[in-house]
């Protein structure tokens, strides 16, 4: 079943008198259980494709939908009602809220989705286990390291349960072995909970983890989208 | 809420540096109060304490007792009219030296004896129609004053014997005395012979009840018939420093206004990238502001009820002393009211910057 589609997707910006496309006819289907990486330099349009993929901004052309839901000419509070329910977000640097320890980043995100305090707290719970930080819960970000603030900004964005993943560089920040290992737990957690995940990244040492990983230049996405490793 | 507490925790000292402002202003707030109520009163509780619903006054005299002098026999005309009662009332102020060589300023009222204006004792006894009698209020006494004391007065050669001490009252800053009618009007209207003075008074007290019309009352008597709180203007200085206190409270309320705007502003630039992934993560804007609204008025009216506290205690201090300082409930709350009302419009100011965040920023690399 796909969770994610996008298709034919244009996206543009202004800069000067000129028109540049961050996202030039661009399609990509996602099936549910899926772990996409799309790999490509600065500037390639990555972070735009992940912009309309996760409502946060509507394309100038093109069609955007989510399970059966065309998200593609939604108003902001629609796309924000999406965010909160079908979409979660990995963020570079982890983006966690310094006020919150580990356990209220994620009781606040279930809260926004429209969950029970306790029943946000009872999943709060059970997902910093499944990231192994129950022994950390009561830490602010400050007091975290980078791999463990990433594990708490994967285990916010799986609170709602959502139908598609996007992850924006994930391993910015960390060395190589806890990048293996928070893209191994994303690769894992996708599978087992049948979510539709796309990572962008130019991090091409943990793309193999990836189920297909497609190369992006110039805002448009490689012709075959099956790679199993690409050269930047 | 959940995020706005957590915040106000973790930013504490940067949230009690802001609500240590607010309460200074909150203090200067009821501070300011105190002194423009007791200004207030110290300019007008006698009038405010009389039990009556107009004055009249001559014509075109500005509501000023010291202008105005009407016929007793116009005051008959008023108390025929039916709903109306109504009285001669004498105020003029002096000069006095006492018999113990204290000199004292004070506003002497002339009532009718039996007539419905009267004042209570604390000491002493009402002056009995026929004698030069006169009774003191607090205030006086305090100065030194006692009962039995003769008091001269300037321009009159009236002197007159204090027979009572009333609770502490004043007109125009000055402590009130009261004695009879006839004893006002020869201390007053010194220069006509006493037949003449009799005839004469400043004021005339009235009772009205709703329905009467006294506008047109005030026109068939040919006089200037005002409520009494419109008569307080009369009062010397009572415009200018009711008008120069309320002008000082409201640049208080502007410059606190301003505080929490710019406070504010800071404190939404400061935390943009945070909106934007609140944004992001579906946080609506709606949500985001009634957060922020919610996180300023717990500082905001804590700070307030802090500073209002302090500025309570400092004016129990002050009260009682030389300085005209009166604490009264009614307008310390609406000092604070007004201070928080004013609090949120520059806070308004401040967030507004929060409608205009994109949630697109959470995105590292946008572009």
């Amino acid at each position: 079943m796909t969770a994610l589609v996008l298709d034919d997707l244009c996206v543009y910006f202004g800069d000067g008198d000129e028109q540049i496309a961050a996202l030039d006819h661009v399609s990509l289907a996602v099936a549910a259980g899926e772990f996409v990486a799309i790999v490509g330099a600065s500037g390639s349009g990555k972070s735009s494709l992940l912009a309309v993929a996760g409502a946060l901004r509507s394309p100038d052309s093109g069609t955007v939908m989510i399970g059966d839901v065309d998200i593609t000419n939604a108003t902001p509070s629609e796309r924000a009602a999406v965010r909160r329910t079908q979409i979660g977000f990995v963020f570079q640097w982890s983006n966690l809220i310094d006020a919150l320890t580990a356990i209220d980043q994620l009781i606040y995100m279930g809260r926004l989705a429209g969950m029970s305090s306790r029943d946000a707290r009872a999943e709060a719970e059970r997902l910093l286990d499944v990231v192994g930080l129950a022994q950390k819960a009561n830490r602010r970000p400050g007091k975290l390291s980078g791999g463990e603030r990433q594990r708490v900004g994967i285990a916010r964005a799986l609170i709602t349960k959502p139908a598609v993943l996007l992850i924006d560089e994930p391993t910015s920040a960390l060395d190589h072995s806890r990048a293996l290992d928070v893209v191994t737990l994303l690769r894992d957690l996708t599978h087992e909970r049948r979510i539709a995940t796309v990572m962008v990244t130019h991090d091409l040492s943990v793309v193999e983890l990836a189920d297909r990983v497609v190369k992006m230049g110039d805002g448009r996405l490689g012709e075959d989208a099956d790679f199993t490793r690409v050269d930047d | 809420m959940f995020l706005a507490r957590r915040e106000l925790r973790f930013a504490w000292g940067r949230f009690a540096l802001m609500g240590s402002v607010i309460a200074l202003v909150a203090v200067l707030t009821v501070m300011l109060s105190g002194l423009a109520t007791g200004l207030v009163d110290d300019g007008i509780s006698g009038l405010r304490a009389l039990p009556v619903t107009h004055l009249a006054f001559q014509a075109h005299t500005d509501s000023t007792f010291s202008r105005s002098t009407i016929d007793v026999a116009t005051i008959e005309q008023l108390n025929a009219t039916k709903g109306v009662r109504a009285e001669p009332l004498g105020l003029s102020l002096f000069n006095a030296r006492s018999s113990t060589n204290v000199t004292v300023d004070l506003a002497l009222f002339g009532l009718q004896p039996g007539g419905f204006v009267a004042t209570d004792l604390l000491h002493g006894s009402l002056p009995d129609a026929a004698s030069n009698g006169v009774i003191i209020t607090q205030g006086l006494a305090d100065s030194g004053v006692h009962i039995g004391d003769r008091l001269s007065f300037d321009r009159s050669n009236t002197v007159l014997t204090v027979t009572g001490i009333a609770p502490k009252s004043t007109y125009g800053h000055v402590d009130l005395a009261y004695t009879t009618l006839a004893v006002w009007q020869v201390a007053t209207y010194n220069s006509l012979d006493a037949t003449a003075a009799a005839k004469l008074v400043s004021s005339a007290a009235i009772v009205a009840d709703g329905g009467v019309n006294t506008g047109a009352l005030a026109k068939t008597a040919d006089l200037d018939i005002v409520t009494k709180t419109s008569a307080f203007n009369g009062s010397p200085g009572y415009s200018a420093e009711t008008s120069t206190m309320t002008l000082i409270r409201g640049f208080l309320y502007v410059i606190a206004a301003m505080i929490l705007g710019a406070f504010f502003t800071v404190w939404t630039i400061q935390r943009r990238a945070e909106i934007g992934l609140q944004k992001a993560l579906g946080a609506s804007t709606r949500a985001v502001l009634l957060d922020s609204l919610g996180q300023v008025l717990v500082v905001l009216v804590g700070a307030t009820a802090v500073g209002a506290a302090i500025g309570l205690a400092l004016g129990a201090l002050i009260s009682g002393g030389t300085v005209p300082f009166s604490l009264q409930s009614g307008p310390v709350t609406a000092a604070s009211v007004t201070l928080i009302v004013s609090g949120v419009v520059g806070m308004l100011v401040g967030i507004r910057r929060i409608t205009s965040v994109d949630p697109i920023i959470a995105l590292g690399g946008t572009r």
